[in-house]
Formats: C-alpha cells, structure tokens, sequence
C-alpha cells in the first residue's frame, strides 16, 4: 500500500485558481500572479516555455481583448472615457474596464496553472494518488491536461508549419490564423480522442446527468453574463453562483456513486487528507456564506488595498495555509 | 459477424460516398484486408464498422450494416492518428489503463515491467511520455492495448506507420498471438506484402476513389537554379553548429539520407536545422521542410487558397476542401507544394511512410529533379527503402546502427 501525499498539490492548485474566479479585486490577482511566479521558478523547467517571459509577447491581444469587454459590459456608473468613431460615441465605463481586467487576468491565470500543472515534477503522481478513488475526475483531470498540452503542442506545431513552409505572417495576421488552424487540427483529431475514452470503463456513468449538466451549466454562464451586462443583482449572483456549485457537487456525487467496485484501490487516504479536503469545504461554505462575488465598479475599490473585506482576507489566509500545508508535503 | 448491404457513408460536408456501396459479409476467425490507392475511403469504411459501436463519424450512412461489435470486443488502431496519454510515467499510464480497460481473465501480463520486457521496450520505460518520439508514441499505441488484453475483433487501419522495421516484427507477433487466441483482423494497409508474410487473409475487399485526385506537379517547372556562392558559404557556417553534419558536404545536387530508428532523434535534427538557418535573417538560403505530420501543414480552407502566390501555377483540384484529402494524397499534395517553392534546401522527414508504390515513385521522381536542378535533399527514414528509391540518393547515414 502506498500513501499518496499528493492531495494538497490540487486543492492548492484549484484554491488558487478558485480565488481569482470569486474575488474581483486587483490585490488578489496580484496574489495568484505573484505566486505563479514563485511556483513556476522553483519547478522543474527543463524543456518548458516559461509563461511569465511569454506574458509580453501576448500583451497586444490582451489589451484588444479588454478593449472588447470593456465594450460588451456595462457595469457601474462611473465613465472612464469615451470613445467616438464616426457620429458613434461609444461610453466606457469604469466598472466594465474593471471586469475586463478580472476576466483577463482569470484567463491568464487559468492558463498559467495549467501549464504550471503539466510542468509540476510530481504530476504522475498526483494523478495516481485518485486511482480507485475518484476514477472519473482523474480521467476528466487527466484528460484536460492532456488536452491543455495538445493545444501547447499545435502552437509549436503552427510555429514550425510555418518555418516550413516559409510563410511570413504579420503580427496581425498571425493570431486570427493560429486561431482558425487551431480550431481546425483540434476537431480533426476529436474523433480519436472520443475513442479512446469510450474504451475506459465508467462502470454505470451518467452520460445523461453529464449532458443535461453542461446545457445547464452554458445556460447559468450565458445568463451569468447577460445580467451582468444590464445590471448587477448580488441576490440573483449569489443564486447563480449557489446553483453553479450544487451542480459540480452533485455530479460528484453522481460519479463517485457510479464508481461500484470496478476500481481497485491502490493508495491510502491519511486522517490529513481528509483534513485538507475538509478545510477545502470550509472555505467554500465561507465564501457562501460571505455573499459570493464582490461587486467593484470602480477603479477605487478594485485596486485598494482598503477595499478587502475580512471575509476576502480570511479567504487570503485559507489559502496560505493550504499553501503551506502544500509545500510541507512536497 | 459484420454483414453489410449496399452500405456507404457521406460526409456532412459532401454530397458524394466516401466509397462505393459496399455489399458482403465478415464472420467471425476471417481476416479481412481492406485495399485500394489513396483516397478510396479505406479508413471511413472502417470507422463506419467501428461507428455502429462507437461513434467516430458525423455524416449520414446508407444502406445496411449488421453487427455484433460491442466496444469492449474491439481494439481499433487508426496509425495515423496522434496519441494521448493520461500519464507523465510509463508505469502508471500502463497500470491505469490495465485497470480501467483490462480486467480478469483476458488480462496478459500483471504489471508493467513484465508486458515492457516481453514487447522490449524495457529502454523506454524511464522516458517521460511527453518526451517520446513521433515513432515511439506510434510504438506504444500498440504495445499497451495489445499487452493489457485479448480482443475478439482488430480493426487496423495503417497502425505501422512511423513505426521502424524490427518494432514491426515484433508487434507482428504479438498481433499473431491474439490471432492464436481467435481474433479476427480486418486491417487496411498499403504494405501488402509484409501483412501476406504474417497472415492468412480470408476476405479482400477493394476500394476504388470517389474524388478525382492525382499528383500532378509537372517536372519541368523544377528548373536550374544558378547557386550562388554566399549560399555555400550559409551552409558550411551551418554545418559547424550541428556536430553531425560536420563531415557531409552540403552542396547543391547532393542528396542525404538519414535512416536509423525510432527515437533517434530524425525529426528534433531536421527541426534543428530549419530553425538554424530561419533564425538567420541574414542568411541567403531558402529552406523548406515536409513535416512528418504534413496535415499539420495545411493553414486554408482550399487546394487552391494554399498554393495562393504561386501566379504561375494552376491548380487542378483548386476547389477541394484540404481536410477532405487522404493521410497519403495529404503529403503527396504538401510535398508538391514546397517543391514548387524551389528551396535550396529541402528536409523531407519520414517522407514515404503511409504512402504506397505509386506516390513513392512520384516523390522519387521530383526529388530526382530537383536535385538535379540544383537543390539539397536532407531526407529521413525509419523504415528501409527499396534499391529503386536509393538509385539517386548520394550519401546515406545509419544511425543507431540500424
């Protein structure tokens, strides 16, 4: 029998990547940046593109991106200025250019883990320690990473196609064509992917709860974004929000049922596993119970440091504490 | 049993079959061989045999397909198709797929170890799986299927390619053991004659194309180039930087060939030099490569839209959608299109694999007149070429002592 200690590497990950989804404000991003930074440095970076010294390169489609939802959303009153383009007049407000930095820097973030994971020197063994205990989120788990290196793998791809071929691409013109070539390679090879899976054996997996979850979760996302585009309601965010979760804890719930006895169980679950996992529920019914997303709508409250409620530095605390808890196992 | 009436398939995208209305029967214990050129639809039949137990295939099929597959009887191999593995190490991608698609008392081998010696790939074992080569992550989307279990139906479709000659015969084996057992083959290849050598094929089923597709680059567009000695000099300036190519000569009209096998490094040596000489803006050499994935080469919707700035050519298949192309008519059309680019440097990286007797010649024949018009072939194989196809070639090199 051998004890896996690896439990705290993801819930660190997931914490981290959980922090910036709920709290809308530039210190707690800076955060999660700055300890992307750390973590990125001290693993093993043999062979793997650092994100932070590509973080430039990207700035421009960053920035076209913010332009966007700055555009898109309406949050907020304050005017930060505005734009006028041929008799349109187009008001940019501050709450919205604050959302756009959330969204982009969530993406950064999402990113970055990503990469951080598929670098992390013990990743095989993260994934081993969820063998016969929650087979299906391994697969799911293992199978976005999978999926996150194939996407890095068709970028380099892209790049060398286009060495070979001797194509001289501007700036401009080379996103919008990695996107399309992207997109297409991508489904090509889809038909191969979803074979592979369906050889794994799921026992008595829901295919049904899966399908109606994800309708139901594009639905929460697009109404999610819809509201926040005309007015924001903290009662119905908190709604959204609840609903969102109880969905991920029932399909949890629905696999780890479906599970039976078709998995051996390899590894052992120590009484401090179910202590982090157990401090990892805290922190969510925290959050519930602290009312859900914050809402900024302007540069004041989202950059200050003044502006972090106790509940947002109980939160910071919780993760530095699973941080630790992280680092003293590794 | 596997019975079919009048069966074809059409993709979304097309108002023509794949392939022709096909009518007859598979039993159970008769190897089938699936045989027909490039573009006749051999791996969309067998997805469609696949289909009806797992769905691969967005289109509309006619006609009647009786079957009896489930899933878990079938491994399907589609050779060109890229692999995706859950697992950082060897062992645990092994043992995890042991427990999830194995299971008493098809299972072969106990643990990892005993299934990397008895197929020995005991030196791969250490290896990261991220770090394997192309024809390695080929090699192990065989071995650890057929080590985990036996499979009452194999379905194959080209699962040789990439995959150097000794590995061959050594998975040929293992598949004639699961043979023994009682598997029946229906396997699509264009390597007739090593399949013949290995297995006794009950069924033939012939293809015929349903889209007009041909190489047709006409030779005389390859015409002399004047080299130009600051090229020369580019390339001796290269040869110091790659510790390999310090004793060949890199000059105009010279043919190389790299054969050794999988993972060996072929593919990272012509990466290398390709970025070498397009890091060098300076540089006065023209370089070009065919990917061993050449799909991944193709960045338009169109045949014509890739060849677009080329004012001299007409294309004659300007219209038809790229993706629609065959794995072969796919690299054929890619190798046209870098050739028309009259490079002085050429890198062709696994350039035969996946094609058959008639595409080779074709690329043997423009290479030869490319060459002689002036240009540099670096050329790599994992798998031997025939005395024809070395007639023209200047210097070969054998690595890892193959």
């Amino acid at each position: 029998m051998i004890q896996s200690p690896y439990l705290p590497t993801l819930v660190f990950y997931c914490t981290l990547m959980m922090l910036c989804v709920i709290h809308v404000h530039a210190v707690i991003h800076a955060l999660v940046l700055l300890t992307l930074v750390v973590l990125e440095r001290s693993l093993d970076k043999k062979g793997a593109t650092s994100f932070y010294s590509s973080m430039p390169q990207n700035s421009l489609w960053l920035l076209a991106l913010m332009l966007f939802y700055g555009l898109f959303l309406k949050i907020g009153e304050e005017p930060f200025f505005s734009l006028s383009f041929y008799g349109f007049t187009f008001d940019i407000l501050q709450g919205s250019i604050v959302y756009a930095l959330h969204f982009i820097l969530m993406f950064i973030i999402f990113l970055w883990i990503s990469l951080v994971i598929s670098i992390e020197k013990k990743l095989d063994r993260l994934q081993v320690y969820f063998d016969g205990k929650l087979f299906p989120i391994t697969l799911i788990w293992n199978g976005t990473i999978g999926h996150v290196r194939q996407l890095f793998n068709l970028k380099s791809s892209f790049e060398v196609a286009l060495k070979a071929r001797g194509q001289k691409v501007s700036v401009f013109r080379k996103w919008p064509l990695y996107l399309s070539y992207m997109t297409r390679h991508y489904i090509s090879r889809l038909d191969g992917y979803v074979y592979s899976y369906t050889r794994f054996k799921m026992g008595t997996m829901p295919d049904n709860s899966l399908k109606w979850g994800g309708v139901f979760l594009c639905c929460v996302l697009f109404f999610l974004i819809w509201i926040t585009k005309t007015k924001w309601d903290p009662k119905l965010n908190i709604f959204l929000h609840i609903s969102l979760l109880m969905l991920i804890g029932l399909q949890l719930f629905v696999y780890l049922k479906s599970q039976g006895k078709a998995f051996r169980i390899v590894k052992k679950w120590l009484l401090v596993d179910y202590l982090i996992l157990f401090v990892f529920a805290l922190y969510w019914l925290f959050w519930i119970m602290g009312g859900a997303m914050f809402y900024r709508s302007d540069f004041k409250s989202f950059f200050f440091i003044t502006s972090l409620t106790s509940f947002q530095w109980i939160s910071v605390l919780v993760v530095c504490m699973v941080g630790s808890l992280y680092h003293l196992k590794r | 049993m596997i019975q079919t009436k009048k069966l074809t398939f059409t993709y979304r995208e097309f108002s023509k079959g794949a392939f022709e209305p096909q009518t007859w029967k598979i039993l159970p214990h008769e190897h089938t061989w699936v045989h027909g050129p490039h573009g006749s639809g051999k791996s969309t039949l067998l997805k469609v045999i696949i289909n009806s137990a797992v769905p691969l295939l967005s289109g509309s099929q006619s006609g009647d397909l009786i079957s009896d597959l489930k899933d878990e009887d079938v491994f399907y191999e589609h050779g060109h198709q890229p692999g995706i593995f859950h697992f950082e190490s060897l062992h645990d991608e092994w043992m995890f797929c042991q427990q999830t698609w194995g299971g008493q008392p098809l299972n072969r081998f106990s643990n990892a170890d005993d299934a990397f010696k008895a197929f020995h790939i005991d030196h791969l074992a250490s290896k990261k799986t991220s770090e394997l080569s192309r024809g390695e992550q080929h090699l192990l989307k065989l071995v650890i299927p057929l080590s985990l279990r036996w499979y009452p139906w194999m379905i194959l479709d080209e699962p040789f390619v990439f995959i150097d000659l000794p590995k061959q015969d050594m998975i040929f084996s293992h598949i004639k053991y699961h043979v023994e057992q009682g598997s029946t083959l229906i396997v699509a290849d264009h390597a007739k004659k090593s399949w013949h050598q290995h297995i006794d094929f009950f069924n033939s089923i012939a293809l015929t194309p349903q889209f007009e597709y041909q190489p047709w680059l006409d030779i005389a567009l390859l015409k002399t180039k004047n080299t130009d000695p600051k090229k020369i000099t580019a390339l001796h300036d290269i040869k110091k930087t790659m510790k390999f190519i310090e004793s060949v000569a890199l000059k105009p009209k010279t043919w190389l060939l790299l054969e050794g096998p999988n993972g060996i490094g072929k593919t990272q040596f012509c990466m290398a030099l390709l970025s070498n000489l397009c890091k060098n803006k300076q540089s006065p050499v023209q370089v070009r490569m065919l990917m061993d994935q050449t799909r991944l080469m193709y960045f338009s919707q169109t045949l014509g839209q890739e060849w677009e700035g080329h004012s001299t050519i007409s294309h004659p298949y300007a219209q038809r959608p790229s993706n629609a192309l065959s794995e072969g008519e796919c690299k054929i059309e890619m190798l046209q299109r870098v050739l028309a680019d009259q490079p002085d440097l050429l890198l062709v990286d696994d350039l035969f694999e996946g094609l058959n007797t008639l595409y080779r010649t074709y690329a043997c024949q423009w290479l030869k007149a490319y060459k002689n018009a002036g240009g540099i072939i670096v050329h790599t194989t994992s798998s031997p070429l025939s005395d024809k196809e070395r007639r023209h070639i200047d210097n070969t090199f054998h690595l890892g002592g193959m």
